[in-house]
C-alpha cells in the first residue's frame, strides 16, 4: 500500500475562526510518500493464523499468541475465573518448567513471558532477545498448552486478589470509573469485576480453570502476531519443534450471542471520600466494533473533549482554571463500549465542571462543528496516520486486532478514506445519535463538604458510600 | 561550531561461559554530534524504518533551580510554554503584548499596595483589582489558550509532551518527517520569545495539578520522600512547588527566570529518525544561530551535609499500608553507581530478586517490594518500598529488607544472580534503543547532565565489568549506616490529606 499525506490546509483560514492563528507560519512541506511493508498472514496445519513482519535492526523478536476467551462469555457465579487463568498460566508453572523454573531460566535472560485474560481475550506474550529465541518457545509453547495450575499457587492468588479488594478503593479515579460503570451497565456482565469478589474468588476450583483453559487455548482460536529479528521459517521452524502437530479435536467453539445491554437511567452519585480533590465522571454507553459510524464518532469525541483546543479542555481547564485534567473519550466494545466525560477539582468547582461538560454536548449536538475544528481534527489524524506503522511491532498488532474483531484487511486504508471524507453534518447527526446529555450517568467522589455544594445545584443527587462500592 | 561524528558499533558480547555461550551480533548505532556558536549542543541519529522523527528540546533547569520562596516556577514556566509565544496565538500581538504590560502593571501595584499589610488602601486595591481584571480580560480574549497544542497535532504530531524534573525541562514529540522543519520554527521561537499569556488562568490550573497529587498514588509520596531525604537542598522541595510559592510567583519573576534558563548554551535538541544529520544541522542553525548565548545560569550552591542522624516518619492515610527506607548514595558519575545500581537489582528489582522471593513468593508477607536509586546531577536516594499483604505489617517488612542487608553485608551476592542483573541490564540497554524517543530520552538525558551522550555506554560497560566484591563493597559502604529515613504509611479511615491551606 503507498501512502501520500499531502500538505493538508495549509494556510487555510476558516472564516468561522476567531484567531487569526498563523498555524502554519508560512511554512512549506514536501508530500510524504511510504510504502509500509505488508506483515505476511498465512494459516498453520494446526489452524492457528499468523502475522509476520520482520526487522532485523535490533536483535529482538516479540510473539503475541491472542484467543478468543474473557469474562463477557462466562455465566455468573464464577467471576475473577478467567482472570486467574490467565495469571496462573504465568505463574502456577507448566509441565516443563514447574514451580519458579520459568521464572528462574527467563529471568535469567532477562526474557519477558506473560499471560492474561481480559473481558473478551487472552494474551500470551514473549518478548526475547533473538539469541535465547529456543528457551523463549519453548517456555511459550508448554505456558499455552501444559500450565499445571497447582493448589498451592492457586491459593497464594485467590490471598492476593482479597488484598487487591480490600485496597478497590485506595484511589480516587478508581472509585469513580467503578462507580460509573456500575450505574452504566447495571448488572451487565461487562460491568462485573474482572478479578471478582470474596464470594465468586473463593468458589473457583482447580478444575473450573483446567476447564476453561482446555476450551479456550486450542489451535484454531489463536491469532499469532510475530515481529523483530526472526524470517517465517524460523518461525515454523521453532514452532513445529515446540507445539508439534498440535491439533484440535472436537467441534469448533461457538461464542453465543452476548446479553444486550440496556441504556442507563440517568442519575447523580456522589461518594464521600477523604481526598482534596474531586474526582468527576459524566457518562453514558459509547460504540460498538464494526458499526460504521465508529471513525467519525472519534472525531467528534476528538473536539467535543480529546485534549489541548477541545471544547471540553478549553472550557474547564484553559479558560477557567478549574482543572488539570479533563476531556472526554468513548471506547468500543464488543457491546457498547462507554462514553466518559471526566474532570479532577476542588469540590467548590464541581457543578460548574459538571454544567461545562452537559453544556457541550448539548452545543455539539445542536450546531455543527466550525471549519476550523473539522479541519484540525481531519489534518491531524491524516498527517499522523504514518505511525500506525512507525515498527514492525505496531503493524503486527494492528493486523492482528483488526482480524480479532472481524475488520476487512485494508482496514487501515478505509479509515483514512473515511477520515478525509467525514464532513460537519455528517458529526452533526452522530453526535444526535451518540451523545445523551440528557440520560446521562453523573459520579463525583470527592470530601464530604461537596454534597452540600452539589446538593444546591442538583438536588436529586444521591448519597452513595465508599464500602458499597463493590 | 563544532562538528563531530562518531559512529559507534556495540559489539558482541560473549556473556558467561559458565551459564550461556552464546553471541548475538552487532547493534549499530550512529551518534552525530553539532554545537552552535551560541553552544548549543545537537544530537543527531538516522535510523529510517518508517519516515517518522522523534524531536526533543531537553533545558538543563528545574525544581531545584527554582528561586527562594518561588518554588514550582520551572513547573510553572513549563506550562506557559504551551501558551504559545509572540509569532503563535495571538490575533494582535502587539495589542496582546500592550495589554499583557497593562495587566502585570496593574497586578504589580496591586501588590505593592497589599504588601502595605494592615495599613493597605482595601479601597485602592479593589480600583486596581478592577482595572487588572479588564486588562487580564482583554488580552485573553486577544491569545490563544494552547497554541502549541493546537499546531502540533494538527501537523500530525504523537506523543506532544513537557516534563519537569528537579534538574531537567524538556519539551518533546514524534512527528512525520515532512514536518521537521515545523519543529524547528516553533521550539526556537519557544526558546526566546515566550508572552506569558494566560499566565493567571493558568496558576489555577497548577493548583489543581498539585491537589491532583495528594493521592496515595500519586506524587504525595515522591515528596514526602525528596522532603525527609533532603532538608537544606532545593531538591528535597516539590517540583510543583508549595502553595503559598505558586500563589507568590509573578509573571515579572518567571519572565527573569526565563531569560536566565532558557539559554542556547543551556539546551541540548535531540532527533532520531528518518532523517539526514547535515539537513538537520542546516535547519537548526537557520532557526536556532541567531539566538544569543546567555551568561551561564546560576546553581544552587547548597550541598546537603551528611545525615548524621535517623529520621522516622509516620503518616496516616485512608489507604493501604505500605514502607519506605532511604539511604543517602553518591552521584550519576561516580563510579560506585553501576555496583550500587546492580546492588539494588539482586536485592529488589523483578520477580527473582531476593526479596521478592523471600517477601512476595515465599513468605507471603508483602504485596510488592523493590529497590531504586534516583538518578539525578548531585547525591541520590537508594529507596526501598514494601508494601505488606494483610495481616503482615510494615515492621516486618522493615526487618525483612533489612536482614538482607545485612546478608548481603556478611557473604555477598553469587555468580548467577549476578550474570542475572548483567543480563537483564543489556536487554534493557537494548530494548530502550528500540523506539526513536526513547533514544532521543536517553541520550539527551546523558549530554545534558554528564556533557557526554557516550556515558550511555560507558556506564553499560562499567555494568558488565561489576565483580561479586564490588557490590559487597557498596553494600558495606552505603548500607551500613544507621542514619537512614524510614517512611511508614500506617492505614485510618479517618485521616485526611489536607491539601490546601486554610
Amino acid at each position: 500500500m503507498i501512502l501520500t499525506i499531502g500538505l493538508f490546509v495549509a494556510g487555510v483560514h476558516a472564516a468561522q475562526s476567531n484567531l487569526q492563528d498563523p498555524s502554519e507560519l508560512g511554512l512549506k512541506f514536501g508530500k510524504l510518500k511510504f510504502d509500509p511493508p505488508q506483515p505476511l498472514r498465512y494459516k498453520l496445519d494446526s489452524g492457528a493464523t499468523v502475522y509476520l513482519l520482520s526487522d532485523n535492526a535490533l536483535p529482538l523478536v516479540t510473539i503475541e499468541v491472542f484467543v478468543r476467551a474473557g469474562s463477557l462469555y462466562e455465566p455468573e457465579g464464577k467471576e475473577g475465573l478467567p482472570y486467574m487463568v490467565g495469571t496462573l498460566m504465568r505463574s502456577g508453572g507448566s509441565r516443563n518448567f514447574p514451580e519458579d523454573a520459568m521464572d528462574e531460566q527467563l529471568g535469567f535472560v532477562a526474557a519477558g513471558l506473560s499471560s492474561r485474560v481480559e473481558r473478551t481475550r487472552g494474551i500470551v506474550s514473549l518478548d526475547v532477545m533473538k539469541k535465547d529465541l529456543d528457551l523463549g518457545f519453548r517456555a511459550l509453547a508448554d505456558l499455552i498448552r501444559n500450565p499445571l495450575f497447582p493448589q498451592d499457587k492457586i491459593d497464594i492468588l485467590k490471598n492476593r486478589m482479597l488484598e487487591t479488594y480490600r485496597r478497590r478503593n485506595d484511589d480516587v479515579n478508581s472509585v469513580a470509573s467503578s462507580l460509573l460503570s456500575n450505574k452504566v451497565y447495571g448488572g451487565h456482565p461487562i460491568a462485573k469485576r474482572h478479578q471478582g469478589y470474596p464470594d465468586t474468588i473463593a468458589k473457583i476450583t482447580r478444575e473450573d480453570l483446567a476447564a476453561f483453559h482446555k476450551k479456550y487455548f486450542r489451535p484454531d482460536n489463536m491469532i499469532i502476531g510475530v515481529s523483530g529479528n526472526i524470517t517465517k521459517e524460523e518461525f515454523d521452524g521453532f514452532y513445529k519443534k515446540h507445539f508439534g502437530d498440535w491439533k484440535v479435536a472436537g467441534p469448533a467453539l461457538v461464542f453465543g450471542n452476548v446479553e444486550p445491554v440496556k441504556p442507563p437511567e440517568k442519575g447523580i452519585y456522589f461518594v464521600p471520600m477523604n481526598v482534596p480533590q474531586c474526582s468527576v465522571r459524566v457518562g453514558h454507553l459509547g460504540l460498538r466494533h464494526g458499526d460504521e459510524i465508529n471513525v467519525t464518532a472519534q472525531i467528534l469525541s476528538q473536539i467535543l473533549g480529546g485534549g489541548f483546543n477541545s471544547r471540553i479542555v478549553t472550557g474547564i481547564r484553559s479558560k477557567a482554571g478549574l482543572a488539570y485534567v479533563s476531556g472526554c473519550w468513548m471506547s468500543t466494545q464488543v457491546v457498547p463500549g462507554i462514553f466518559v466525560g471526566y474532570v479532577g477539582t476542588k469540590p467548590e468547582g464541581s457543578t460548574e465542571v459538571i454544567n461545562i461538560i452537559l453544556r457541550e454536548m448539548r452545543r455539539i449536538q445542536q450546531n455543527p462543528v466550525s471549519v476550523d475544528e473539522l479541519q484540525s481534527a481531519r489534518s491531524g489524524r491524516e498527517n499522523s496516520f504514518v505511525f500506525k506503522f512507525s515498527s514492525a511491532q505496531s503493524m503486527v498488532s494492528n493486523a492482528v486486532n483488526d482480524e480479532f474483531y472481524g475488520y476487512p484487511r485494508d482496514q487501515l486504508k478505509r479509515y483514512l478514506q473515511e477520515v478525509r471524507s467525514v464532513t460537519r453534518e455528517r458529526i452533526l447527526q452522530v453526535a444526535k445519535k451518540t451523545l445523551h446529555p440528557e440520560n446521562s450517568v453523573i459520579v463525583i467522589v470527592g470530601p464530604q463538604k461537596t454534597y452540600g455544594i452539589l446538593k444546591k445545584e442538583f438536588p436529586e443527587t444521591q448519597l452513595v458510600q465508599l464500602k458499597d462500592i463493590k | 561550531m563544532k562538528h563531530r561524528a562518531v559512529a559507534v558499533v556495540v559489539l558482541a558480547i560473549f556473556l558467561s561461559v559458565m551459564f550461556v555461550g552464546v553471541s548475538f551480533g552487532d547493534v549499530e548505532l550512529n551518534v552525530k554530534q553539532f554545537e552552535l556558536k551560541n553552544g548549543l549542543k545537537l544530537l543527531v541519529v538516522p535510523r529510517h524504518f518508517s519516515p517518522t522523527v522523534a524531536v526533543q528540546v531537553h533545558y538543563r533547569v528545574g525544581g531545584a533551580d527554582d528561586p527562594p520562596g518561588l518554588s514550582g516556577t520551572a513547573h510553572f514556566l513549563e506550562h506557559m510554554l504551551f501558551k504559545g509565544t509572540k509569532t503563535i496565538g495571538s490575533k494582535d500581538i502587539r495589542k496582546e503584548l500592550r495589554l499583557i504590560k497593562k495587566r502585570d502593571e496593574a497586578y504589580r501595584e496591586i501588590l505593592q499596595e497589599r504588601a502595605r499589610g494592615n495599613e493597605a488602601d482595601k479601597e485602592k486595591i479593589a480600583k486596581l483589582s478592577a482595572i487588572f481584571d479588564d486588562y487580564l480580560e482583554q488580552a485573553k480574549k486577544l491569545g490563544h489558550h494552547d497554541a502549541i497544542w493546537r499546531i502540533y497535532p494538527r501537523n500530525g504530531a504523537v506523543g506532544i509532551n513537557g516534563s519537569t524534573s528537579s534538574f531537567q525541562t524538556s519539551y518533546y514529540c514524534e512527528l512525520p518527517k515532512n514536518r521537521l522543519e515545523l519543529w524547528a520554527r516553533v521550539e526556537s521561537d519557544r526558546m526566546q520569545n515566550a508572552t506569558l499569556r494566560h499566565f493567571h488562568s493558568e496558576r489555577g490550573v497548577i493548583l489543581e495539578e498539585r491537589l491532583r497529587g495528594f493521592t496515595i498514588t500519586g506524587r504525595y509520596l515522591y515528596d514526602l520522600t525528596k522532603k525527609y531525604s533532603f532538608l537544606l537542598h532545593p531538591f528535597g522541595r516539590p517540583n510543583v512547588g508549595y502553595e503559598s510559592d505558586i500563589k507568590a510567583i509573578t509573571p515579572d519573576s518567571m519572565m527573569k527566570f526565563y531569560k536566565t534558563y532558557y539559554v542556547p548554551n543551556n539546551a541540548v535538541l535531540v532527533v532520531v529518525g528518518d532523517v539526514d544529520p547535515q539537513a538537520v544541522f542546516a535547519m537548526v542553525k537557520k532557526y536556532f544561530g541567531k539566538i544569543p548565548r546567555g551568561k551561564t545560569p546560576p546553581r544552587t550552591n547548597v550541598v546537603e551535609p551528611p545525615q548524621n542522624e535517623q529520621r522516622r516518619i509516620t503518616v496516616r492515610l485512608p489507604s493501604s499500608p505500605l514502607v519506605k527506607i532511604i539511604y543517602r548514595v553518591p552521584d550519576i558519575t561516580h563510579e560506585d553507581i553501576p555496583a550500587i545500581d546492580a546492588f539494588a537489582d539482586i536485592i529488589a528489582s523483578g520477580g527473582t530478586s531476593r526479596l521478592y522471593m523471600k517477601m512476595v513468593k515465599n513468605k507471603h508477607a508483602a504485596n510488592s517490594v523493590i529497590a531504586w536509586s534516583s538518578f539525578n546531577p548531585m547525591d541520590n536516594m537508594f529507596i526501598f518500598h514494601a508494601s505488606p499483604q494483610y495481616p503482615h505489617t510494615c515492621d516486618e517488612m522493615e526487618k525483612m529488607m533489612f536482614e538482607e542487608i545485612a546478608e548481603i553485608q556478611k557473604n555477598g551476592v553469587n555468580d548467577h544472580e549476578l550474570q542475572r542483573v548483567k543480563n537483564v541490564y543489556y536487554a534493557g540497554f537494548i530494548r530502550r534503543l528500540e523506539s526513536n524517543s526513547s533514544l532521543a530520552h536517553t541520550l539527551g538525558f546523558y549530554e545534558l547532565f554528564t556533557g557526554e551522550w557516550e556515558f550511555m555506554f560507558k556506564y553499560k560497560e562499567a555494568y558488565q565489568k561489576i565483580t561479586r566484591e564490588d557490590v559487597q563493597r557498596v553494600a558495606r559502604k552505603y548500607f551500613s549506616t544507621k542514619n537512614y529515613t524510614v517512611i511508614v504509611v500506617q492505614k485510618d479511615e479517618t485521616a485526611k490529606i489536607k491539601g490546601k491551606s486554610k
